[in-house]
C-alpha cells in the first residue's frame, strides 16, 4: 500500500519530487545499504553458527549485526539533522511526509531489531544456549528474522500469520530500495518524469 | 548454507552496489533506470535464494517472492518506459 500510495504521488507531483530528492546526499544511501546488506550478511551467519552449535560465534555474529544496525541509525540520524537544518520537515511537501514517514518507520524497527539481536547475544554468551540446540536455533532464527526477516517462511509457519509476510516484503523492499531506489530518484531529479519508487 | 557461498553472496552483493555508485555519472541517460532495475532483480534475487535460504524451498515460496520481486520492478519500468518523451 505504501509502495503505491507513493507510486501515485510521485507521479502527480514529479518536480515536488525531484526537488526533494537534490536535499538528500547519495553518499549516505549508499553507506546505508552497505551497512544493511552487511547486517543481513552477520544474521544468516549467526543462524548458521547456531545450527553448528558454535554458541559463542553466533553471539559475536549477532553483535556484529547489531554494529551494522548501529551504523545505520547514525548515518540516518545525520542525514535528519542535516535536513531539519536546513529546515525540512513532515510537512514541508509530499515528498519529505513520504521520506521521513518511511524511513523512520523503518529506523524503529532496525532499533527494536538491534535491541533483539543485543538480548540474543547475550544469551548466546551467558551460555543459554548450551546443550540446547533447538532452542537455541529458534532463538536465533526469530531474532534474525526480525533483523531484515530472513526467513518469513518459517515465521509465517509459527504465526500463521499474513500479515507477517506482508511486513517481510515491506522489510526487503526497504533494503533492496534503500540506494538503488535512490539512485533512481536522482536521475528523474536531471530528467522530471514521474517514476513510482521506493524511496529512501 | 556453507560459509564461502555466504560471504560470495554479501560480496556480490556490495559489488553490484558499488557499481550503482559509479552508474551515478550517467544519471539521466535513459538506458540507466533499466540497467539499475535489472541490477536490483539480481540483488533481490540472490537474496530470497542465499540469505533467506529459499532456494530449496517449496516452489510455491520461491514464486510469491521472486514474483512480488519482480512484479514491483516490472511496474516501475513499464511506468517509466511510457511515462514522458
Amino acid at each position: 500500500m505504501l509502495l503505491v500510495s507513493l507510486a501515485v504521488a510521485c507521479a502527480n507531483q514529479p518536480e515536488v519530487f525531484a526537488a526533494g530528492v537534490r536535499t538528500l546526499t547519495i553518499g549516505m544511501g549508499l553507506a546505508n545499504t552497505v551497512a544493511l546488506l552487511t547486517g543481513s550478511y552477520c544474521a544468516v551467519r549467526a543462524v548458521t553458527a547456531i545450527k553448528a552449535g558454535a554458541t559463542a560465534a553466533c553471539g559475536r555474529w549477532l553483535l556484529a549485526g547489531a554494529g551494522t544496525g548501529a551504523a545505520y541509525v547514525v548515518i540516518k540520524m545525520t542525514e535528519y539533522v542535516h535536513l531539519f537544518m536546513a529546515g525540512y520537515t513532515l510537512r514541508s511537501s509530499t515528498f519529505y511526509f513520504f521520506y521521513f514517514f518511511m524511513t523512520f518507520f523503518h529506523l524503529m524497527h532496525v532499533v527494536l531489531g538491534m535491541i533483539v539481536l543485543i538480548v540474543v547475544a547475550s544469551r548466546c554468551r551467558r551460555g543459554h544456549y548450551l546443550g540446547d540446540t533447538a532452542r537455541g536455533v529458534g532463538a536465533v532464527e526469530s531474532g534474525a528474522s526480525y533483523w531484515y526477516m530472513m526467513k518469513p517462511p518459517l515465521r509465517i509457519r509459527q504465526l500463521g500469520q499474513a500479515a507477517v509476510l506482508r511486513r517481510a516484503l515491506l522489510e526487503q523492499a526497504v533494503q533492496l530500495f534503500a540506494f538503488d531506489g535512490f539512485l533512481l530518484q536522482k536521475q528523474i531529479s536531471r530528467h522530471p518524469q514521474p517514476l513510482p519508487m521506493l524511496l529512501h | 548454507m556453507a560459509k564461502r557461498a555466504l560471504i560470495t553472496t554479501w560480496l556480490t552483493l556490495l559489488v553490484l552496489t558499488l557499481l550503482m555508485w559509479f552508474l551515478r555519472g550517467y544519471r539521466g541517460a535513459d538506458w540507466l533506470v533499466f540497467v539499475v532495475l535489472v541490477l536490483v532483480a539480481i540483488k533481490g534475487q540472490l537474496v530470497i535464494d542465499r540469505f533467506m535460504e529459499l532456494r530449496h524451498a517449496p516452489v510455491l515460496w520461491r514464486v510469491a517472492l521472486s514474483g512480488w520481486l519482480f512484479i514491483v520492478l516490472g511496474v516501475v519500468g513499464i511506468v517509466r518506459a511510457t511515462s514522458g518523451s
